[in-house]
């Protein structure tokens, strides 16, 4: 009987430590094989925030688009910052066997491992969410379309009459920003589309209605100088195109594979007597290439820490 | 001549003309069964033509692209007898070519446009220094 029970002990033993071995070598490889996923995903994502802040530096690429992908670089980053505190916690776990046995494994173990399976079978997702913030980063839809509303001296509004023009010319943009968001539909995204106005180095005519318009957005305590002036120009000019540009997105609803526009971001602001393109160097003072809203879009992935 | 051999001769005849009918009938079916199929393999390969007609000839024609002698390649698809490398070429690998190809005609199509003005303002290609 004796003897019995002992060999009965020695079974579960060797069965316990065979279990305790498999779970312990398999959580070791799970941890080298996701670290190798977070070199390579950090190497991405580094070289992406280098990209991103070489054309804000040296190309004429909106400030507000650069902020928002370094925002989704640094979602993602802090994503794989936790995990690689994970892998590091099974690392330091897998030193000693006991973490792995019957009791400690499930009670303590389990969740990291889980979390470890769970980032490696959303390796597909994770994928196409890189791949949408690489082709954002590398769009040049500023250069690529080329295109410019320019305003004539002291005018800032867009008449009705306009919006079949607008709708005419910044249909191809809107094809290819429709393009690139249905190719990613299985992906949360955002469309951010930017309007910049600028504005000339004129000074306005105060005795004119365009001074008493923009003097209004003033305390009439405190008249505003001339490049105060002109910024808010340039503020109206951006919003203004703005205003017409949601009527034709509105119009191409249709287009967009979930049909639901209320995923774009719209922004407008203006940069007053700023040089818009920086490799002119010929502008003058009452000079057109100044009076101009630019536009720039993106389509940028959702990410959720 | 005795009535059964009357009977007969006509049950006979009545048997012969059955068969004829018959057999009238099996080749006539026969008959449409096989034009029916020739049709359907007619229309079929129509079918088959009109799915093969590929994005580029329906979107673009040379005309409306007015390339120059430097770029000869409209459809890829069109070129892949001429390539003995590769004899199947998959969407997916020509995708980026022609990416390529419709951002240049979409570029030439946005320089294409004339400047639209309309009450104090125009639409038109951002100045390059």
């Amino acid at each position: 009987m004796k003897k019995n029970l002992l060999l009965l002990f020695v079974v579960a033993g060797v069965v316990s430590s065979c279990g305790t071995q498999k779970r312990l070598s398999s959580a070791t490889q799970k941890a080298i094989e996701v670290k190798e996923i977070i070199t390579e995903n950090n190497a991405t994502l580094d070289s992406l925030q280098k990209t991103t802040l070489m054309n804000q530096q040296y190309s004429e690429k909106d400030s507000l688009l650069s902020i928002s992908i370094m925002e989704v670089i640094k979602k993602l980053q802090d994503n794989l910052n936790k995990i690689g505190e994970t892998v590091h916690s099974v690392e330091l776990a897998s030193g000693s066997k006991r973490n792995f046995n019957d009791r400690n494994y499930f009670t303590i173990m389990k969740p990291y491992i889980d979390r470890l399976d769970s980032f490696q079978t959303s390796s597909k997702a994770r994928e196409r969410v890189y791949g949408l913030l690489i082709e954002a980063v590398k769009l040049k839809a500023f250069v690529q379309f080329d295109l410019g509303t320019f305003f004539e001296a002291g005018v800032y509004r867009i008449p009705s009459s306009g919006l079949p023009i607008i709708a005419k010319s910044f249909n191809p943009v809107l094809d290819s920003v429709i393009q690139l968001s249905n190719r990613y539909t299985d992906v949360t995204h955002r469309l951010y589309l930017v309007f910049v106005g600028y504005a000339d180095g004129q000074a306005i005519n105060k005795e004119g209605k365009l001074y008493k318009d923009l003097s209004n957005f003033y305390p009439k305590n405190n008249l505003p100088e001339k490049e105060q002036l002109n910024l808010t120009l340039s503020n109206l000019r951006a919003g203004e195109l703005l205003r017409n540009m949601k009527m034709v997105v509105q119009s191409r609803a249709n287009d967009f594979a979930p049909k639901d526009i209320s995923m774009i971001s719209y922004a407008a602001y203006g940069r007053g007597e700023i040089i818009p393109f920086s490799k002119i160097t010929d502008y003058k003072e009452n000079d057109e290439r100044r009076r101009v809203v630019v536009f720039y879009w993106s389509v940028l992935p959702v990410v959720r820490n | 001549m005795s009535t059964v051999a009357i009977y007969t001769k006509k049950a006979l005849l009545s048997q012969l003309s059955l068969w004829i009918g018959a057999l009238a009938l099996c080749g006539a079916m026969l008959y449409y069964w096989h034009n029916y199929g020739s049709e359907k393999r007619n229309s079929d390969n129509q079918e088959i033509e009109a799915e093969n007609i590929s994005v580029d000839q329906l979107l673009l024609t040379s005309g409306d692209l007015e390339l120059g002698n430097t770029v000869n390649l409209i459809n890829i698809n069109l070129n892949k007898n001429n390539n003995p490398i590769s004899n199947s070429s998959s969407p997916i690998q020509t995708k980026p070519q022609r990416s390529q190809k419709y951002s240049r005609i979409l570029e030439y199509k946005i320089k294409k446009i004339a400047p639209k003005e309309a009450n104090g303002f125009t639409i038109k290609p951002i100045p390059q220094p």
